[in-house]
């Protein structure tokens, strides 16, 4: 289905190309913005993702899954405004500019008082995750919340699965370390 | 296998990544080794709260405002270019403004009219970054009061922060 929409748009059908921003935009944007943390960053970097795309059609080579490059692209893109915005990073999920809601707290069982303590956990651990190395967190929002498996993470990284299963391992040792050391964020 | 290289497998084998001859293995492992049954459960556990602190995602569509762009620059693919030029007109500028500034703001200084403003002058460095940082920093106020005080240059037309 990709394959067929590349050759369009590289003959120049501009509605093909439209169709595969309007196809894969929604998933760009959620990658970036749980890597980014902020709406308006993430809106920009996914459209310089598609504008990447937009110049490099011609140098895209079948063999790459068209879901795996658009990953690569946002990855780079990602992890070089990261490394750029390093200082202005200390802002996370807790700012205003944090829309979503911890999913814990629709359990209607929850009492007000509960649900302040869940979203406080729910910070906390936020506050791990976005404080883990890039790479470890990159590796980590593609598994657990962009659903790839470690073979297209692995391809999309353009690194060994090995590699993929070592970093998740070390972010989630990390992570648990972290949350050893934190009782307050356990459930 | 040792413990130690079992451990290190827990995420794969969770993710159900292990290949069926290594999951079937450690299974068997797990059987007998409680150390390793704990561990795995610690893992479980980081999976879950992982799973759980995932953010909702605003509800975006941005294919029409990516679409612009692309229209814009297939019309005109040398925009890019233009722009860097641009910034670097702007800088050009900028280090030539801040020189001005730090070649009068001897006198200026030395009449002691602008004692506020009197780091922001010094701040003025020899480098384009540092003259482009001053040239931001100044507002137009603060020039055209300098100039007014150096009644042999005229007031300087500054753009940026008013
Ligand atoms: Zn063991």
């Amino acid at each position: 289905m990709d394959e067929l929409l590349i050759k369009k748009i590289i003959a120049g059908d501009s509605g093909s190309f439209e169709k595969l921003v309007s196809r894969y935009q929604k998933k760009i944007f959620a990658f970036v913005y749980r890597m980014v943390e902020s709406r308006e960053d993430a809106g920009d970097l996914t459209q310089e993702v598609f504008l990447q795309v937009f110049r490099s059609l011609n140098t895209f080579r079948g063999d790459a899954k068209l879901n795996t490059w658009l990953y690569r692209i946002a990855s780079n893109k990602t992890l070089d405004f990261l490394r750029k915005n390093k200082k202005a990073r200390l802002v996370t999920f807790d700012s205003e500019d944090y829309q979503g809601e911890p999913s814990l707290t629709c359990s209607p069982e929850n009492n007000p008082e509960q649900i302040v303590l869940k979203e406080e956990k729910m910070r906390r651990l936020r506050r791990m995750i976005a404080g883990l190395p890039d790479r470890y967190r990159l590796a980590l929002v593609l598994y657990h919340y962009q659903e790839l498996s470690y073979q297209q993470i692995a391809d999309a990284l353009e690194i060994p699965v090995k590699t993929v299963a070592t970093r998740l391992y070390r972010a989630k040792l990390i992570l648990r370390e972290t949350l050893r050391g934190d009782t307050d964020a356990m459930p | 296998m040792q413990c130690r290289e079992w451990k290190k497998k827990i995420p794969h084998y969770l993710a159900g990544e292990l290949p069926g001859d290594e999951c079937a293995a450690f299974k068997n492992h797990l059987i007998a080794c409680r150390d390793c049954r704990e561990e795995l459960d610690s893992f479980r556990e980081v999976d879950f709260l992982i799973d759980a602190a995932c953010v909702d995602v605003p509800e975006i569509d941005l294919t029409r405002r990516i679409m612009k762009q692309v229209k814009a620059e297939k019309s005109c693919p040398e925009s890019r270019g233009k722009r860097t030029v641009a910034v670097l007109q702007d800088l050009v500028t900028a280090a030539a403004a801040a020189l001005i500034l730090f070649w009068f703001s001897g006198p200026a200084l030395s009449g002691g009219e602008f004692p506020v403003d009197a780091d922001r002058v010094i701040k003025v460095s020899d480098t384009v970054g540092g003259a482009f940082q001053s040239y931001v920093d100044f507002s137009a106020s603060t020039a055209n009061k300098l100039s007014a005080s150096m009644k042999q240059i005229g007031p300087i037309e500054m753009k940026g922060d008013e």
